[in-house]
Order: C-alpha cells, then structure tokens, then sequence
C-alpha cells in the first residue's frame, strides 16, 4: 500500500518534472518567466485529446501534442519575442498575452467543458502491486519522465549544442564572445520548453481530464516547483519535483484536504531557509559583460 | 519636461476631474453611472499596482490577494459589526496592512521572476482558502447578503466616494513621489547597491511601499464589495491580477494618473464588451501583445510625447530592466 | 596584416566617453593600451568587439571594416578579447571552455599551458585568479584568433605569476597581434613592443615603448591631473 502511494508519488514528480523543465530552460537562456507555457501546455492538452479521439493511439497523440505545442512556441518566439530581445519587462508581458490568448481561443473553439479523454488500451490498464491495482499510465509517466531527464541531461552535458547552450546561459555575451550565434540557441530552446509544455499538457489528460483553464491550474504547481528548484537547474527542477510530488502524495494519502497546503508549505520553508532554491546559486552573479 | 507641458498639466487634469464628476450626474443615465462607479474602483486598483510596477520595479503576479482580502475583510467586519460601510472599508484595509508587511518582507527574500511567482502562488493559495473556509467564506458561491450602510448603498453616493477616493489617492501619489519617499523608493529601485550605501534598505523601502500599494488595492477590493453587493473568490483570481497588471502598462509604469485612467477604460471596456462578446480574455492578451509593441511607454509616456515632443518615454521594459532584477540562479547541470 | 580604429566615437547610456581614438596593431606585435583609471580603455575594447556601441568612426581589419557586424561574426573573423576578470565561463568545466573556441585538439592547445592539464575536468569558478587568466590564454591560442585584446592582464597577480603570464604572451604574440591594457608599467614594458596613450577619451601619443617616458603627453595621460577626480591604487 505504501509503495502504491510512493509511486504515485513518483509519478506526480515525473509529471511536476516535465511540466517544468521547459520553464526552468527557457529561463535560463531567455531570463523569461514564461507564461506562455501554460498556453501550450492546453494546446498540448487538446492535441492529444483530439488524436486519442479519433483512435490515433497514445504514442502518435502525445507526439502530436509535443509537435504542437513545439511549433507554436516557435513561432511565438520568431514572431513576437524576438524582437523583444533584451527587454524582459516586454518579454513576460508579452508571454502573458500569447497564454491568455491561448487559452482563450482553445475555450472559443471547444467550449468550457471538461472533455473525458478517450481511455482505451495502455490508458485503461492496471497492474496489481502490494494487492492494489496501480494504473499503467502512471508507471508510463514515470518512464517517461525519467527518459526526458536523461536526455536532458545527456544532451546538456555531451553535445555541442548542449555546451552552447550552457555557455549562452552562463552569460550570453561571453558565449557570443566565443563566436556563438545566440539567436537561434534561444529559438531552439524556447520551442523545446513549448514541446515539453505540450507533452505535459497530453500527460495531463488522462487523469484530470480536459478543459481550458488546465494550464492556468497547473501554473501555480510549476511555479512552486520552480522556485523550490532554482530556475535555471536541470537538476534542482528534479529535485524539487521529487520534493513537492512525493510530499503531495504521501500527504494527499494521509489527510487528503491539505494535499495543495503541503506544497505551499514547502515552498514558504525553502524561501524562508534557502532562497536561492534548492540547486540555485546564491544570489549576486549577473552577466557582467553584458552591453 | 518644458515649462509649457508643465503649464498645461494641472488645468487639463482638473478638467478631467470635473468630467469625471459631472459627466454621470448631466446624463443621468444609470447605466454609466454604473460602469463608471465600476471603473472608478478599478482605477483606485489599478493605482496601487502603479506603486508595485512603477515604484519598486518589480511585477507581482498576485496583486489580487489585497483587493481579494479587502473585499473579504471588509464583508466580514460588515457582518460582525454595526460600522458603516465607508469606514468599515478603510478599517478593515489598515487593519491588513500588518499583515501585508508580513507577508511581503517575506516575499522580498525574493526578487524579479522569483518574486514574480511567489506572489503568484500566495494569491492562489488565498483563493484557495477563502474557497475552502466554506462556513466563513460562502465557498465558491461567495459571501452574499452583506449588510451595506446607506452610505454607500445608493449607487450616486458609492460612486462619489469612490471618485473622491481616486483622486485623493493619485494626490497622494504624485506627493509622495516629489518628497524624500518618492526619492528614496526610486533610488532603490534603479539602484539598490549604491542606495544602500546611502542607507536605504532595499527590502524595507520595497516592503514598505508595497504595503501602501495592499492598503490601496484593498479599499478597491472593499469599495467593490459595496459595488457587487457580495464578496466573490474570483476576485483572487490569476485573472484579477493579470488584468491589474495590464492596466498599470497601459497607463504607463511612471505614470500614476495614467493607471488610474486606464483602469477605468480598460473596466468600461471590458463590461461593456462583456454585452456583445464573452472572450474578453482574447482581448485581454492581444491587448497586451500590442501594448509592448505599440505603446511601450504607455499612456504617461504618450501623453509626455505629446505634451513635449522632446520627453522621453520611460518604458515598463526599460524599468524593470533598470531595477535590479539580479535573481538567484543556478548553472543548468547543478 | 592590421588592425585599425579610425575616429572612434562612442558613448555609454548617452554619456560621451570615447571621443577621438585612432590606433593601429600589427601581427607580432603587442602593443600597450596606457592612461589612467577612467580614460577608456575599457570601452575602446569593448567596442572593437562590438559589446559597446560605435558612434562614429571605422574599425578594419586587413581593409574591411568590420563596425556593422555583431559581436559573434568578429569573433569569427578572428577577434579575442579577454576582460579583466578572464571572462571565463563559471558554470563550464576547464576542458569546455576550451572547447568552445578551440580551433585545434584540446591536448594540443594545453600544451603550452600545461598547469591546465591537473584542472581540466574543474568547474572555472572554482579556478584562482591566476589559473584563470591562464585559463583565458589559452583559450585564446586554442581559438588560433589573430587579434588579441587583453584587459588588464596583470591585475592582481603575484610576481611569479606575472613572470608566467609574461612568457604566455610572448608565445601568444607569435601568432597574433595583441592589444593590451596595462597599469601596471613595468609589465608593460616587459611585454610590449609598442605603446598608445588614451587620455579623456583621445589618442594622444604613440611610440615604441622604451620612448614612453619621453612621451610629452606622458605625465597628462599617466596621473591624476588637477580637475580629474577618482582614486589610483
Ligand atoms: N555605465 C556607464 N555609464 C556612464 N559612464 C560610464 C559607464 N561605464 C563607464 N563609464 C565611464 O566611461 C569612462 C571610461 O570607462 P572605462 O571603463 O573605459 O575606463 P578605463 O580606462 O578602462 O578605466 P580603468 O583603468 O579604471 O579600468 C569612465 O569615465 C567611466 O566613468
Ligand atoms: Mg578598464
């Protein structure tokens, strides 16, 4: 039973993990709080919806919500941050904009209802654990997120792209400095984020169903994570999911009604001792070469 | 700015004043009355939020917590006591004011996008409460059936004093910016090293002005209360604070009086659309959108243009990039 | 093969700062970049690289005039500047600083560095001081760039340190033409082939630097004069 509610646990922290990766890396480079994300996290949402509706099967469907929702950041990106460049103040608000638009035109298009998502196949399984029966999906999610971990991680540490990156987010002069183009770093980056947001949004789906606002309801999650994480840290944005997943759901077992209080509770403790975040440095470094 | 921009100021702001004013009472028409008492709280809102963007260069995403526990507070100081509605208002928001020095002098260990957010998730977290606390609160359906003193029970009343409130409050505003406050607020916003070795604090001047800025929103929450006739868990909605937030951009982050102006269009726009369209939130993000692009200085800097076609435009971008956005942040493998 | 500032003119947030500088550093040369604290030195860097806006005035290498493309072109065309603080990349290890610039493998490019080897897998913020100026020139010979633009090399570095850093740019100055701003003269001049001396923002004099000191504009441009305020250390 206690391993039932720890891999739920787990499964929420993959979910906390996905949700947040893509904010936590186009922080990094952008130094945007990318509210955006949680427009494409609906899209994601409604992407799957559609293509499990019309019996796609889950992987093609949540491919297909992870396309969306990397295409649309990239023309965001192209069209409406770009030549942002450098003012953040624009660039949040302008996020702002592209998220409420977002989830308005989702809310215009297919209503405010929430929509029963198609449950069929490896959605409608379970497996019995300690004589309790656990659902596939949520082993799925776990799998899945600790694949886009590694991949993160990997590619992050042992790529070229991944060192340019990770240059451009140490400061981005410096990485220009060295002959990096940093343009097209952002815009890669930025529509990774909005694929990760769309997958969440498609993994979203089968266990809180699917309606416009999801993204909005789950900002708050991603937002505890984050700052309990340290934006901008791959590995603190684990941590941190491990953190608030794993206490959500062993609280959430025990007194169910304080399940979301735990989160905040978490949050205001690690404001309170480490503000800088679990991972995240101290602060006081800022790009100093910076024009 | 030249002496003749300077010169033209005060009389077309007066003028603006007895417009406001007057122009509800010549028409007589109820339905104006009613969207411009509206407006007027909302511009009152949108003030308070000027302090936010404007005085301490940072964004909160939550700034519907004090217009929510105003509008609260003052629903339950109503019901609890016999106090007329207009005091009640006030006694209830400087009753809050120490628990907003709480809560911001903890939010401020925090700065920029960190701050940013956790303003954002208090306010959730409240909403969520208030939801919750279904006996105290009337849950989702929200707390109806409080009493409202006459005084501001008729709508004429409720929107003279709101209107008076207003201006008082841009008064106050504009005041304070000119006096050693207004001085030393701006220094710790565009510079908060070099301030605090003048011996400001960063945090105090910020928590402070922050609690001017809660006082304010929550006499707008309370004054809306007596509006709406009841309290309602949306006002500490996401919705509330990004709509806030909006109004102070487009007034432009320098300007109080341009806050407070397109608090009270964007409210008239927004429920006189309401009629015709139900996506206001559309509209609401594509305004954004064109703001940043369009208008990056806002109203107060369209009018600065105007008024002395060689002012500068102050930018929200370019505030929140000189206030000292340096946030805790960690390289991407650790 | 040179590199020429011609009439530069540029200003920080709408402060006039570079007025008037005209300078010229040929390969195998070093040439000192002199004036005391505040004349704009910095900055003449700064905007060859194009990290501060130009106002006036041409940069060309080899005759083309490279003050319209951004930073990470000149950096391609063979541009390398180091600021006074190494401008290293904290958060990467030794080794992937090196990488990022590197235009040669990275075992050749520490071979002449060869107190980096121990350090390679080593985060560069955890690097002293020295080890990152060192770590700083060997990027720059990795990176095989022609045009070096050093910063201040010297600050805050012990003696053997210094000696160090001096035969890690007589092996850079084969290869390449260096510019470098120094305080500290007596390094200058162990160095340097040729000086330049900024004052207020304006060339004023060059030479081959053992004629510094009959410079005329050598006691203007070197200390504190009567009007300049500021503090010399
Ligand atoms: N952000 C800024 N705003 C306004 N003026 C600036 C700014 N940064 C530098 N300056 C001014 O520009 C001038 C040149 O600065 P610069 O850093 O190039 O000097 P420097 O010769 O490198 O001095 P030092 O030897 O102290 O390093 C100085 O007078 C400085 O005060
Ligand atoms: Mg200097």
């Amino acid at each position: 039973m206690i391993l039932n509610v720890l891999l739920s646990g787990l499964s929420l922290a993959a979910f906390y993990f996905i949700l947040s990766a893509g904010l936590s890396l186009v922080f990094g480079i952008m130094g945007v709080l990318n509210f955006a994300s949680a427009g494409y996290f609906v899209a994601g949402l409604y992407a799957a919806w559609f293509g499990l509706g019309h019996g796609w099967g889950i992987l093609p469907a949540f491919i297909f919500a992870a396309v969306v929702g990397g295409v649309l950041a990239l023309l965001v990106e192209v069209s409406l941050l770009r030549p942002l460049y450098g003012n953040v103040g624009g660039q949040i608000l302008t996020t702002l904009g592209v998220m409420l638009i977002l989830d308005e035109a989702v809310n215009w298009v297919f209503g405010p209802q929430i929509q029963q998502e198609q449950m069929t196949g490896l959605l409608s399984q379970t497996v019995m654990f300690g004589g309790m029966p656990f659902p596939v999906f949520r082993l799925l999610l776990i799998a899945v997120g600790v694949l886009i971990f590694l991949l993160l991680a990997l590619a992050l540490r042992y790529t070229g792209l991944g060192l340019r990156v990770r240059a451009g987010v140490d400061s981005q002069t410096l990485a220009e400095l060295a002959g990096v183009r940093v343009a097209p770093l952002r815009s890669i980056v930025y529509a990774l984020g909005g694929m990760l947001a769309g997958l969440a949004g498609a993994l979203y789906g089968p266990f809180s169903g699917v309606y416009p606002s999801a993204g909005l309801d789950t900002l708050l999650l991603t937002f505890i994570v984050v700052v309990v994480g340290g934006l901008g840290s791959i590995p603190g944005t684990l941590a941190a999911s491990l953190v608030i997943g794993l206490a959500e759901a062993l609280v959430g077992f025990f007194v169910p009604s304080l399940a979301l209080t735990v989160n905040v509770l978490v949050m205001i403790l690690v404001l309170l001792l480490r503000p800088q975040g679990l991972l995240g440095k101290p602060p006081g470094r800022r790009d100093t070469h910076a024009a | 700015m030249p002496r003749s921009a300077r010169a033209l100021r005060a009389p077309l702001l007066a003028l603006l004043c007895i417009a406001l004013f007057g122009w509800p009472w010549v028409t007589g028409t109820p339905g104006l009355l009613n969207l411009l008492t509206g407006g007027v709280i909302w511009g009152l809102f949108a003030l308070s939020y000027h302090l936010v963007l404007g005085w301490t260069g940072e964004i909160s995403f939550g700034h519907s917590l004090w217009f929510g526990a105003g509008m609260y507070g003052t629903a339950l100081l109503l019901q609890a006591t016999r106090v007329d509605a207009l005091p009640g208002i006030l006694l209830a928001a400087v009753a809050l004011v120490p628990l907003a020095l709480l809560v911001h002098l903890l939010s401020l260990r925090l700065r920029g996008p960190y701050f940013a957010m956790i303003t954002f998730a208090l306010a959730e977290f409240a909403g969520l409460l208030v939801q919750n606390a279904t006996s105290l609160t009337g849950g989702t359906n929200g707390l109806t059936g409080v009493p409202i003193s006459p005084d501001l029970a008729a709508p004429g009343t409720l929107y003279l004093s709101a209107s008076l409130l207003l201006i008082a409050a841009v008064a106050a505003v504009l005041w304070l910016r000119g006096t050693r406050v207004g001085l030393v607020a701006r220094a710790v916003r565009d510079n908060p090293t070099r301030a605090a070795l003048f011996g400001h604090s960063e945090v105090w001047a910020k928590t402070l002005t922050l609690g001017g800025a809660s006082l304010l929103a929550a006499i707008a929450g309370g004054l809306f209360l007596c509006y709406q006739g009841m309290a309602f868990p949306a006002a500490f909605g996401s919705d509330t604070s990004f709509t806030v937030l909006l109004m102070a951009t487009i007034g432009g982050a320098d300007s109080a009086w341009g806050a407070a102006v397109a608090g009270i269009g964007l409210y008239a726009l927004e429920n006189s659309l309401t009629a015709t369209t139900s996506h206001w939130g559309l509209l609401l993000g594509v305004v954004y959108i064109a703001v940043v692009r369009f208008l990056p200085g806002g109203l107060g800097g369209l009018w600065r243009r105007v008024g002395a076609s060689r002012g500068r435009a102050v930018t929200t971008g370019a505030i929140l990039e000189s206030s000292d956005q340096s946030a805790p942040r960690g390289g991407l493998l650790r | 093969m040179s590199l020429r500032l011609s009439g530069i003119r540029a200003r920080i947030g709408g402060v006039p700062v570079l007025h008037a500088v005209d300078l010229e550093i040929r390969n195998g040369k070093v040439t000192a970049l002199l004036g005391r604290n505040g004349a704009g030195k910095t900055t003449t860097l700064r905007t060859v690289l194009g990290l501060t806006e130009l106002d006036a005035g041409e940069i060309t290498c080899e005759g083309r005039d490279l003050s319209r493309l951004p930073t990470w072109r000149r950096a391609r065309e063979g541009l390398f500047y180091v600021p006074e603080d190494g401008g290293v990349f904290q958060d990467l290890s030794v080794q992937e600083n090196l990488k990022l610039s590197a235009r040669m493998p990275i075992a050749q490019a520490i071979e002449p560095f060869e107190e980096l080897g121990p350090l390679l897998g080593r985060r560069a913020a955890l690097l002293s001081g020295g080890e990152r100026k060192i770590l700083a020139l060997a990027r720059a010979y990795a990176s095989r760039s022609e045009w070096l633009l050093i910063d201040e090399p010297s600050l805050g570095l012990a003696p053997t340190v210094l000696r160090r850093l001096a035969g890690a740019i007589q092996l850079l100055r084969g290869r390449a033409a260096m510019l470098i701003v120094e305080q500290n003269l007596g390094f200058a001049q162990s160095v340097a082939d040729d000086y330049v001396l900024l004052l207020d923002g304006r060339t004023v004099d060059r030479g081959p630097i053992d004629t510094l000191r009959q410079s005329s504009q050598f006691d203007a441009a070197m200390h504190f004069g009567q009007s300049e305020g500021g503090s010399s250390q």
